[in-house]
């Protein structure tokens, strides 16, 4: 093409989520000029020739966005888009199991009465057969009508037994203890009051409205009512345990029954560092990991004990890249890995009302870099994908390192300058570039970003929905208080004029872009939003800090003034003000980025492109 | 029972016009207590066929604001403040389960707590 001639430039970066773009002209001696930006969704994992579909309508979006058409373009370059892939996995290092039904430990919303009961557990049906005196628990089958009910358990405290309390299947609970002479504690909704153990002696305790129980979740308490020695407290501790909040609860004495807490082998991780290899089990939990990590770094790569479901974890990230990139999958290496200690929320094993306990578990995220190969195959896929819409064969680069390319981009940002760092927070990985005075660029990337958030949020709550767990990551959330205002997480109150969907009533929502959504469970605001900011904070602020230290010259975070933070995660409502928290200390500026002064932390690798090959078109103009 | 003007005390006013089987009151003022709500029944509505309005009427009534329609085309739960044709649940099938699961939301309402409503694993 005819030198001299300002020519039009398109940048393109494919992200693992998002592929931006953007156009430019630049003329013979380097100047440039920004006209337009464009973002899709990436279409296939990032670095394959998958891509190509998503770069179409981003630079399509980019180019109608600046007022240019397809066949004006002479230059389309992409990001060395190296995947950097992730993977996840969770593995349960306890397990709670109930063997012979021991304890019945859920949270009906209306248990009945209130107080302590000790007895002898009997079918309703075999009611009428227990003899005066006798101290009894009575087990009630759901279909029972709460009237009948409520007559059996007069008709058998006057014929002289002792009726201490009862066990409902139905949400009966109050509708029965409204109906008796004394106050008695009932526990209801036991989803499988068939399997209650009978002619055992058993402790029903119902505390009262806003209170928890207080004896059952005690060892001694117990102790003391089944006349246990020490030994027997010993082995009934987990129950008073695991008992501990509730409002109500029945333990059984079942001679065989118990309830263990045991610990699952979850496999040890052997890092290798270039000097040594370091094994640690994973059920030492998450810092001892860490730790290790610390000692070998940088990591060269880590196996897990095979035959264990650590070993089954690295296994399956070895073998979705090596399907990915044709390497084979010994020759793939985990160059990082980020373990967080977690608490899942698990239905007890042999539970009798689908009780939930909360169990130690570690999460773990590696991360994968590839070799360059398949990006020459993106870059002929596009190339053809291209020529299609430009009617001509197009050039297209790959060009330049993408860290180097999202400082530049980052540079664009009014007020920041040099020594910076670049914090990109992706979905898979959280990557940092610093660039020196000398503009000499070196990057990290470290495992754990967006999608481990996700997980550890949806993991925590027991929501098991990842789209669930995604909104209540992205937005805020509020309490629906009536049909006519929320009151948001900050305490403040909104009022609508619109009555709110009675699905919503008394629910805790987050604040979607589409309106309301109910957050599911019976999780409180306070729960919820805790959850939220713990799982940001053990993965954006631990990384953040990881990363930064590691490209920090000397490893002291001091030598670094400005830190633009860039990529989807900088969107976030909450992040970049906890990352801005933690490094604020160490004296650096640190905020989201806002590329070319008017796209915040989007489009600074496409941005950095073209900037890059001006800068280029300069210096070999010069020459 | 309170028969004549509004009720000085903190109740959800439950209507009940025509004819349906003596189980679906009796359970809709069960899902009542068992929330631990008081109620009081409105008699005289024979002439308001449609659930949605007869618990709307009631509901404007009431002091706590909620009321319960029961007629032969359904069971409705209302709030005062809330448009007339905008219910809180309402539904065509006159049964003891649905009666019940009525008489839990109109307390929820008051209560605070997220209704039961009809779920699909419930259909």
């Amino acid at each position: 093409m005819a030198s001299g001639a300002p020519r039009l430039v398109v940048g393109v970066d494919i992200g693992n989520s998002t592929t931006e773009a953007c156009c430019a002209r630049v003329d013979d001696d380097g100047g440039l000029e920004y006209l337009g930006s464009g973002l899709a969704p990436t279409t296939g994992i990032k670095g394959t020739p998958d891509n190509a579909e998503g770069v179409r309508k981003a630079a399509g979006q980019a180019l109608a966005d600046g007022g240019c058409r397809w066949p004006e373009v002479d230059l389309v370059l992409t990001n060395e888009a190296t995947p950097v892939i992730s993977g996840l996995a969770m593995e349960t290092i306890t397990e709670t199991v109930v063997t012979e039904s021991t304890m019945i430990g859920h949270d009906p919303r209306t248990p009945g009465g209130s107080g302590i009961g000790v007895g002898t557990t009997v079918a309703l049906a075999d009611l009428a057969d227990r003899a005066a005196g006798e101290d009894v628990l009575v087990v009630v089958p759901a279909a029972e009508d709460f009237e009948d009910v409520a007559e059996a358990l007069v008709a058998a405290a006057h014929r002289g037994v002792g009726v201490r309390g009862a066990i409902l299947g139905g949400d009966d609970a109050v509708l029965v203890a409204n109906r008796l002479e004394e106050t008695l504690p009932i526990v209801d909704e036991v989803t499988l009051v068939d399997e209650v153990p009978l002619g055992m002696l058993a402790a029903v305790e119902v505390a009262e409205p806003g209170r928890t129980i207080r004896t059952l979740s005690n060892s001694y308490g117990i102790a003391t009512l089944f006349d246990l020695d020490a030994e027997q407290t010993k082995m009934i501790s987990p129950v008073a345990r695991s008992l501990t909040g509730n409002r109500s609860a029945v333990v059984v004495r079942t001679p065989g029954g118990d309830i263990t807490d045991r610990r699952v082998p979850a496999g040890s991780i052997a890092l290798r560092g270039r000097a040594s290899t370091v094994s640690v089990e994973v059920d030492a939990g998450a810092d001892e990991i860490m730790r290790a990590l610390a000692r070998i770094r940088p990591l060269v790569d880590a196996e897990g004990e095979s035959g264990t479901h650590v070993g089954g974890m690295i296994a399956g990230v070895r073998d979705a890249m090596s399907e990915l990139t044709g390497q084979r999958p010994d020759e793939v290496a985990i160059e990082d890995l980020l373990a967080v200690d977690t608490l899942v929320p698990q239905e007890v094993r042999g539970g009798l009302a689908k009780e939930v306990a909360r169990e130690d578990a570690v999460l773990l995220a590696a991360m994968v870099r590839t070799s360059r190969g398949p990006m020459e195959q993106v870059a002929a896929e596009v190339r053809r994908v291209l020529a299609e819409e430009a009617q001509r064969v197009l050039e297209v680069e790959i060009g330049g390192i993408e860290a180097e390319m999202a400082v530049g981009g980052a540079l664009t940002t009014p007020g920041s300058g040099e020594p910076i760092v670049v914090l990109d927070l992706g979905g898979g990985s959280t990557d940092a570039a610093h660039a020196d005075d000398d503009g000499e660029v070196y990057s990290v990337h470290v495992a754990g970003a967006g999608d481990l958030v996700t997980t550890l949020i949806d993991a925590e709550l027991g929501l098991d929905d990842k789209q669930v767990a995604e909104e209540v990551k992205r937005y805020p959330l509020a309490k629906v208080e009536s049909f006519f205002h929320v009151r948001h997480e900050n305490g403040t109150a909104q009022f609508f004029t619109e009555p709110l969907a009675p699905e919503l009533f008394a629910r805790v929502v987050v604040l979607t872009d589409e309106g309301m959504h109910a957050v599911p469970g019976r999780h409180d605001l306070a729960t919820l939003r805790h959850t939220r900011r713990e799982a940001k904070r053990r993965v954006f602020v631990v990384n953040a800090l990881r990363a930064l230290e590691q490209i920090a010259p000397g490893g002291t975070l001091r030598q670094i003034e400005f830190v633009v933070l860039l990529g989807g995660s900088a969107l976030d409502f909450e992040i970049p003000d906890m990352i801005a928290d933690a490094v604020a200390p160490h004296g650096i500026v640190c905020g989201t980025g806002n590329v070319r002064g008017s796209l915040g932390p989007r489009n600074a690798v496409a941005s950095g492109l073209v900037a890059g090959h001006a800068r280029r078109r300069r210096v070999s103009g010069a020459a | 029972m309170s028969v004549g003007d509004g009720p000085t005390r903190p109740v959800v006013l439950v209507a009940a016009a025509g004819t349906f089987p003596a189980a679906v009151l009796r359970e809709l003022r069960a899902g009542l207590e068992e929330e631990g709500v008081p109620h009081e029944l409105r008699p005289g509505h024979d002439d308001e066929p449609d659930p949605t309005a007869l618990a709307h009427r009631v509901a404007r009534d009431a002091p706590l604001e909620v009321g319960v329609g029961l007629t032969e085309r359904g069971i409705a739960v209302h709030h005062g403040k809330l448009p007339a044709g905008l219910p809180v649940a309402v539904d065509p099938d006159v049964t003891a389960e649905v009666a019940r699961r009525m008489g839990h939301d109109a307390a929820r309402v008051v209560t605070g707590i997220p209704l039961k409503l009809v779920t699909d694993e419930d259909r």
